[in-house]
């Protein structure tokens, strides 16, 4: 379970041009958000870009702190306990990255590792990913050598190689084909069916109703919406997502 | 530990497979000596042999220029002689590369001479290289040679030796080892290209781990992952530290390497090099670059980190090669500055110096351990700061 509890992020901007040597501006990326995301549901957070959808999932996955508010994750308050935190923690980007030097299994080994699993955890675990995601033919070649599609199922595997019960999926189909993008909404369903906590940021609309259980909106750091993605649609004055999106956030902006 | 251990392992397994790291972590310093002591020996016997092969264009100006010496010249099979009317005239030869050298007495030398006074003997040249130097040398010593015979005559008339126009003679004792005389030239050579090699091996996986993490996307993983900043950054760092240890190693072997393969290198001067690079000299010297190699890998990290991209790591961490150069060089082949207590506590400098006296077989204890104590110190310090920086958010989130 995540338990996001009315946090701010306020950060450094950049010096004016006009006046180099006036305090730097203060940007508030995230405005007093409150939600919760609960196991075995689908949790959507919607917004366009610069709305700080990211900054709100890097808060919650311990590599930004919070100015103010708190955040819970499984049980652990990510600004005490951040590596007990990550341990529960799988997270996945669109901007997710690999190490090009490395075979898909060394990759996977690596996080493995860091997640301090134990060896027969670790074989038993990569032998039903691998065999899942098909992966056993490029095991062993290295990343530099693999399609994207391939390159995305090492991605997946890293993530929840050490089974966790909270995964975050930072626009995870972002820039990616029909296909590869298939890899990543079966990866979503599957972790809501092992009853894990899944949160995941889009500012894809369709996804929404593909995927959700739960949304929020936010925009210019602030929440718009939260609750059901059933009851927001009942509830929606206009005729499609992408107009209510905007009848919300022009209502209060 | 385990994490650091396995950031490590993970880090290093990654630099081993970058042939760029590689190549300029382990091929350039192990290629370089025996390029350079190889090509520059060769080189040099090659000009040697050319110019004592060489006959010389020696011009000889005006009529009144000693018998004597120009029957010596002209006995001389390596010495062409070129009757010329004027200076002139010959000065335009040599400007041409026609003429290597012009000689003219003055006006009435042998009468000058005859009647015991001095005469005047002109040399006009070209000092282009050191080449013609040693050709004036030659021609110089000829010219003194009939000089002492002519004093000696003098003597003789007045009935009197040689002792007599040098009442004092000057006999040299040189106590310096030529271990010590090669080690303040050639050994502040050493340190130089050790410390640069350091810088260069610990340089590209520097930016790679730093920079090329950001740039790849990894970094953000790897955040996310149950591994402190900390544990982050010395599994980083170790790898770094290796890398320029590593090099400097390499730059050791290829000195031995050279002297086992580099057939020109004169026998003193082979036997010279090896007797510098006895073990405890060698082992002094590596354990004067760990130091050096930590400051730097904490520098290379910092400035790393702080860079968006590879592009820009390279960017920023170029104009620090001249940091590091400058004072390494100062320490290393400015002479007069020695190691003592004030130069042991200056950054790069002091390891330059105490490479070089230790080169020499000169070092003492007290600024060694000063060495040792304030480089260790600049490391810690620049761990610290490297710590304290990889907390940073708006560094490490930058872009």
């Amino acid at each position: 379970m995540i338990q996001v509890n009315t946090v701010t992020k306020q950060f450094t901007g950049g010096r004016k041009l006009a006046s180099p040597f006036a305090p730097p501006d203060k940007v508030i990326a995230v405005d007093k958000v409150s939600f919760e995301c609960h196991p075995g549901k689908i949790f959507g957070l919607i917004g366009p870009n610069g709305a700080g959808k990211t900054t709100t999932l890097r808060m919650i996955a311990t590599m930004l702190k919070p100015s103010a508010g708190n955040i819970t994750v499984a049980g652990y308050d990510v600004e005490k306990s951040p590596l007990e935190t990550r341990q529960k923690l799988g997270f996945l980007s669109c901007n997710t990255g690999l190490y090009d030097r490395l075979t898909a299994e060394e990759m996977v080994q690596y996080y493995a590792d860091l997640y301090g699993m134990s060896k027969p955890h670790y074989t038993d675990r990569k032998n039903e990913l691998f065999s899942l995601l098909d992966m056993h033919s490029f095991a062993d070649r290295r990343i530099s050598k693999l399609s994207t599609g391939m390159k995305q199922k090492v991605n997946i595997a890293r993530t929840v190689i050490h089974n966790p019960d909270v995964v975050i999926f930072d626009e995870p189909t972002s820039g990616l084909d029909v296909l590869t993008s298939k890899n990543i909404v079966e990866l979503i369903k599957r972790c809501k069916d092992e009853g894990k906590t899944i949160i995941f940021s889009t500012h894809r609309f369709g996804e929404l109703k593909l995927l959700c259980d739960d949304i929020a909106i936010i925009h210019n750091g602030e929440l718009f919406y939260n609750g059901s993605y059933s009851e927001f649609e009942s509830n929606m004055k206009e005729d499609t997502l992408e107009e209510e999106f905007i009848r919300l956030t022009g209502e209060t902006a | 530990m385990n994490r650091i251990i396995t950031i490590f392992n993970k880090e290093l397994k990654d630099t081993v497979r970058d042939r760029k790291a590689m190549f300029f972590m382990l091929v350039f310093p192990m290629i370089v000596f025996p390029l350079l002591i190889g090509g520059v020996t060769t080189i040099q016997m090659n000009i040697m042999k050319k110019e004592q092969a060489k006959q010389l264009k020696v011009a000889i100006v005006g009529k009144d220029f000693p018998a004597e010496l120009s029957r010596d010249f002209l006995s001389d099979t390596s010495i062409a002689i070129y009757k010329i009317a004027s200076f002139e005239e010959a000065d335009s030869l040599i400007k041409t590369d026609s003429l290597d050298i012009a000689l003219g007495a003055e006006t009435g030398f042998p009468s000058k001479i005859e009647a015991h006074k001095s005469g005047m003997i002109y040399l006009h040249f070209k000092t282009e290289d050191e080449m013609v130097k040693i050709i004036k040398k030659r021609i110089s010593g000829k010219i003194d040679a009939y000089a002492h015979d002519i004093r000696l005559e003098r003597l003789r008339t007045l009935r009197l030796t040689e002792e007599f126009s040098d009442p004092v003679k000057i006999v040299e004792t040189d106590l310096a080892t030529a271990r010590e005389r090669l080690g303040k030239t050639i050994g502040g050579m050493l340190p130089y290209i050790f410390i640069l090699f350091c810088f260069m091996g610990a340089m590209y996986p520097a930016i790679d781990l730093g920079a090329g993490e950001k740039e790849r996307g990894t970094l953000e993983t790897l955040l996310v992952a149950p591994a402190s900043r900390m544990e982050i950054l010395y599994g980083k760092f170790g790898v770094i530290t290796l890398s320029g240890l590593l090099s400097s190693v390499v730059s050791l072997l290829g000195i031995f390497v050279s002297l086992q393969f580099v057939d020109e290198i004169p026998p003193e001067l082979h036997a010279i090099v090896s007797d510098i690079l006895q073990p405890s000299t060698v082992i002094l010297i590596l354990s004067l670059m760990i130091p050096i190699t930590l400051l730097f890998a904490a520098l290379l990290l910092i400035l790393s980190i702080y860079a968006k991209s590879f592009k820009e790591a390279q960017s920023i961490i170029t104009p620090l090669n001249i940091a590091v150069i400058f004072p390494v060089l100062i320490g290393s082949l400015i002479p007069g500055i020695h190691l003592n207590l004030t130069t042991s506590l200056i950054p790069i400098i002091n390891v330059s110096l105490a490479c070089k006296e230790a080169i020499a077989g000169t070092g003492e204890f007290l600024p060694f351990s000063l060495v040792f104590i304030s480089s260790f110190l600049y490391a810690a310090m620049g761990i610290y700061a490297c710590s304290k920086w990889i907390q940073k958010e708006h560094i490490i989130f930058r872009n």
